[in-house]
């Protein structure tokens, strides 16, 4: 079972401070031109940021198999270095400091960070839906 | 491993003490997530694989007398391409 919807909409009124944080590591310091390592580099810096934002402390991030967010530890885990599946695991840590919409976590974590996509870099979202480079999301219109 | 909730896009399984302690879970965190992976593929194969596999949250549910169990929720759907 796999249900998609307009993720990209769920959250219209994030934090101006967050997107800001989001078109700099993407159009100033090239998050996804970048080597794997610089990358996670880069994620790491920006979570420092947006911890700071919400005042949160900020998780540790590491390479792993596989996405994931650990609770209690608050370490997450990346294959690979992907914008929204990194602020997918960082919506996870902040269900865990009480930010919390919608009551499925899944379905939050990814309604914001696809929101957050989208808000922040419109044209990138936009080109990244029409390829499928998003996960359930709904089909591109007219693609 | 007792099955757990089902959601849009997720599976939960419930994981028996693994380790006595966090700070041993900790050190071994792959196992607990191959375990929770490996528990998805018996349910979900071969309609769904391994790849299709987008996340895995984690949490720690205490059993008393410094036991813990782990809840894994498994999130998945039909993966193409790479997420940006």
């Amino acid at each position: 079972m796999s249900v998609i919807q307009d993720y990209h909409l769920m959250f219209p009124d994030l934090s101006s401070s967050t997107l800001e944080i989001i078109r700099h590591i993407v159009t100033e310091q090239g998050l996804w031109r970048v080597g794997k390592e610089e990358g996670f580099d880069l994620i790491r810096d920006m979570y420092g940021k947006i911890s700071s934002v919400y005042g949160f402390p900020t998780p540790s991030l590491i390479e792993d198999t596989y996405e994931y967010y650990f609770i209690s530890g608050e370490r997450i885990g990346l294959p690979k270095v992907s914008l929204v599946s990194s602020l997918h695991e960082y919506r996870h840590h902040m269900q865990k400091h009480g930010r919390l919409r919608f009551s499925d976590v899944e379905v939050d974590a990814r309604g914001w960070s696809i929101s957050a996509f989208h808000y922040a870099l419109p044209e990138d979202f936009d080109s990244s839906w029409s390829r499928g480079l998003i996960w359930y999301l709904p089909p591109y219109p007219g693609g | 491993m007792p099955r757990g909730e089902e959601g849009p896009g997720w599976s939960e399984y419930v994981m028996p003490a693994l380790r006595p302690t966090r700070a041993m879970a900790e050190r071994e965190l792959g196992f607990i997530v191959e375990r929770a992976v490996a528990n998805f593929l018996r349910e979900h194969s071969p309609e769904y694989r391994r790849k299709d596999i987008t996340g895995i949250l984690i949490e720690e549910e205490p059993m008393g007398g410094g036991f813990v169990n782990y809840k894994a929720k498994v999130s998945y759907t039909k993966v193409v391409e790479d997420q940006i």
